[in-house]
């Protein structure tokens, strides 16, 4: 490995959200957000450009090949267009592409141009709770097809997409499918069935799809990531595709993602929804993007590995010393996502774990309700780091078993 | 003066939208983008936060905070609480977040004119109606100048008027309104029932010593119906690092526009808030030396035109780095903007900045003088074929 994933940098008293929400003696594993510095190629472009001194307005724009238009970072959308193709087989065109600060903003946008005020919004429960808020946010409805839960034979939690769960959810005012895929928080990733099932659901009642894949290049398994909007060109006729380096290459903090929507009345609704509101992009979230595709990809593979032990570590950790709590193994993400309804806690887990083990998780309940009793924990740190958060946790566990 | 002004940089076949869009062949004077190395204590902040190297989800400093608080005070005995703070990655998505805080589709959304483009886009962006009051142009001795039409402003305001967007100090014109102007306008709008968004991110930008005036210091009804919008974007030449901030002293307000902002507006990045805390922090040498600068190319454009291009009348701005150029006598068949781009410089489209302005050119003089001058040169040598 050439890159050294199990250094430690301080982050405790500096801008970092993760460190600084809770005191300074509590591990913080509850945003996705990973320890980790990202490519080497992408700090020294940041720090390139810092060097240039002037910090003007910039503006790309998908049309690399437009006469007059290249405007700023005219090859980023070539790159990005090779990028999807040698992925996933996806082929778009620069023309496609649409640059936002962030993926939150491009599915509120989404929600914005879904339907009227009232209408409806389907997700699946449990759900990243910024997706579920973009509903009602946009004056519009939130409605659930609740994933199946499973035990795999290892005794892991398994999620399922349901077909009569999202056939019982639709009205004559559902819109938008909002998919988030790979999932946060239960890591699935929805195979080619579950995502033509969304996908033939979405068709039949004239829906639109979101598809937020902020996770696809966050691979655990052999599973691949397949976009939705890949599955058909009708079906790409209907998506708007949210992509981003973000947490591939742990920038979320320079604030880059890109909406694909291959329909152009569709873009062209999106872009005139954005106007005045979603700004572009800043300069070092284009100049990090930029270096991190082009110049990114062994350290994501080395990433990758060492996702995958991380992973492995929790999960024979917990069946180990925390028989009474359920994970599951996500295939992709990094995120853990850990039932604990028959570990016997008293209140919300969330809240026992940080208060007897000094470690922050996710509470499953901001997932809404179908996450109430679990917590998330992410998995993207230091192998030392997950090692004092797991030990922390055992013993907080010992007065319950 | 510290600071070099006068170096030119090489921004050409950077990230520079300014420098790129026109492509190589033309000198571009149109956005208002300075070509000016940021305060080096910004440089030296952003340097020293890229060598950290983790890039997670930020924060904004407590520091800055504080910071804006204190200079709010300093500058203009204005007394506000960090909790009147909220933060925007620009200026722009700030207006447009106050118009649907405050107004539907349908809704009345006042404005000057000329003013800057975005600024009259923003009823449209949101299916409401732009109403406008023109500023009265007046012309001395070849320099034209705006003034407040009192009566063009009430006639202007209806009972659908929700919002008045302000730009105080006053883009394009440079005008920089006085406590008179400012109070009648506030009053008036606080007496209809249609609430401020003053727009005032030139605030810093003020020239011969002159004192900026903010909307909501006028009194405290004012405050608690104003919306203000700041940031160092321009004062230290860092647009491209998305920061501005919004203070909103009355909580209702602030709460409906949070509302709007809820999962469309992200927070400032990293870089946003690092650039803005060193400057605001550690700029103050940059600014005092920037605004001579700016006061020294103003007062050059100004006698190059009355001396070589008599033909154009031009604004002597009181604040902004913008010059604002009638060349409705100047005999150009067509738009100005088109016409002197074939001579190699790009100005500003005043078609953009509303009614009765296609005669007119904006200039961005916030560029090192030698290039100022090769601008002004090139709408000389334009000109003077028609002449």
């Amino acid at each position: 490995m050439d890159h050294d994933f199990d250094a430690v940098y301080q982050r405790i008293g500096t801008d970092s959200v993760k460190w600084n929400m809770y005191p300074d003696d509590v591990l913080p594993l509850w945003i996705a957000e990973a320890d980790f510095r990202p490519p080497e190629a992408v700090v020294s472009a940041l720090a390139e450009r810092v060097a240039h001194g002037i910090f003007g307005y910039t503006a790309a724009t998908g049309h690399a090949s437009a006469p007059g238009a290249g405007w700023t970072f005219p090859e980023l959308a070539d790159v990005i267009v090779s990028r999807l193709a040698a992925r996933y087989q996806w082929h778009v065109t620069p023309d496609d592409l649409v640059y936002l600060p962030g993926v939150v903003a491009g599915f509120n946008v989404a929600c914005k141009i879904a339907g009227d005020m009232g209408d409806e919004v389907v997700m699946h429960a449990p759900c990243y709770g910024p997706i579920q808020k973009a509903a009602p946010n946009q004056g519009r409805v939130a409605t659930y097809a609740t994933l199946r839960e499973g035990v795999d034979e290892n005794g892991l939690r398994t999620y399922a997409h349901d077909h009569d769960a999202l056939q019982s959810v639709i009205t004559a005012k559902s819109r938008m499918f909002l998919l988030c895929n790979p999932h946060n928080p239960t890591g699935r990733m929805f195979s080619r069935a579950e995502l033509a099932d969304i996908a033939t659901t979405a068709l039949d009642h004239n829906m639109l799809i979101c598809s937020d894949e902020i996770h696809a290049e966050l691979v655990l398994s052999d599973h691949a990531h397949i976009p939705i909007a890949s599955l058909s060109d009708e079906v790409a006729q209907h998506t708007i595709t949210l992509y981003s380096p973000s947490k591939t290459f742990n920038i979320p903090g320079l604030g880059f993602c890109v909406a694909i929507i291959q329909n152009p009345a569709l873009r062209a609704a999106f872009v005139t929804a954005m106007q005045g509101l979603v700004a572009s992009p800043q300069i070092f979230g284009y100049t990090g993007a930029l270096a991190a595709f082009r110049h990114g990809d062994q350290w994501l593979n080395e990433l990758t590995r060492y996702l995958q032990q991380n992973q492995q570590f929790v999960l024979s950790y917990m069946r180990t010393h925390m028989p009474q709590l359920i994970p599951n193994r996500a295939q992709g993400t990094y995120l853990a996502w850990i039932d604990c309804r028959k570990a016997g806690l008293p209140g919300v887990p969330s809240e026992f774990f940080l208060r007897e083990a000094r470690v922050a998780l996710g509470n499953g309940g901001a997932f809404g309700p179908a996450g109430e009793g679990y917590v998330r924990l992410t998995m993207a740190t230091q192998r030392q780091t997950l090692q004092r958060a797991l030990d922390a946790m055992r013993r907080a566990l010992e007065p319950y078993s | 003066m510290r600071y070099d002004f006068d170096t030119v940089v090489d921004r050409r076949g950077g990230d520079s939208i300014k420098w790129n869009l026109y492509g190589d062949g033309l000198l571009p004077m149109w956005v208002a983008d300075g070509d000016f190395k940021s305060p080096q204590p910004v440089i030296d902040a952003l340097v020293a936060r890229s060598q950290h190297g983790v890039f997670g989800y930020a924060g904004a400093p407590a520091e800055l905070a504080n910071l804006l608080v204190k200079r709010m005070k300093d500058l203009y005995d204005w007394t506000i609480t960090t909790d009147d703070l909220v933060y925007v990655p620009g200026v722009v998505t700030g207006f447009n977040i106050a118009a649907r805080a405050v107004a539907t589709p349908g809704g009345g959304v006042l404005v000057q004119t000329p003013n800057y483009p975005p600024i009259l886009n923003c009823a449209p962006n949101h299916d409401m109606v732009t109403q406008t009051a023109e500023l009265k142009l007046v012309n001395k001795n070849g320099i034209i100048d705006y003034q407040l039409d009192m009566d063009a402003f009430s006639h202007a305001i209806t009972p659908e008027t929700k919002i008045f967007i302000l730009c105080h100090p006053h883009n394009p014109t440079g005008r920089l309104m006085n406590r008179a102007e400012l109070t009648a306008m506030a009053q008036m709008c606080v007496d209809r029932g249609v609430v401020i968004c003053s727009d005032e991110i030139h605030c810093d930008i003020v020239l011969d010593g002159r004192q900026h005036i903010p909307t909501a210091t006028l009194s405290p009804e004012i405050a608690q119906n104003t919306i203000t919008l700041m940031a160092p974007s321009k004062t230290f030449n860092i647009p491209g690092l998305g920061f501005s901030f919004a203070i909103i002293q009355n909580p209702q307000l602030r709460a409906a526009y949070k509302k709007v902002m809820a999962g469309l507006v992200p927070h400032a990045g990293i870089y946003g808030y690092v650039g803005a805390l060193a400057a605001y922090r550690d700029g103050q040498e940059w600014l005092t030396d920037s605004l001579r600068y700016y006061e020294g190319n103003r007062d050059f454009a100004v006698a190059y035109v009355k001396k070589y291009m008599p033909q154009l009348k031009i604004t002597n701005p009181e604040s902004t780095y913008l010059s604002w150029v009638d060349c409705g006598e100047a005999g150009i068949e067509g738009n100005p903007k088109e016409y002197f781009q074939k001579f190699g410089v790009a100005l500003g489209d005043g078609r953009n900045f509303g009614a009765h302005t296609a005669n007119f050119v904006r200039i961005t003089m916030a560029c090192p003088r030698s290039l100022l001058a090769d601008g002004l040169d090139m709408m000389r040598k334009a000109l003077e074929p028609l002449s």
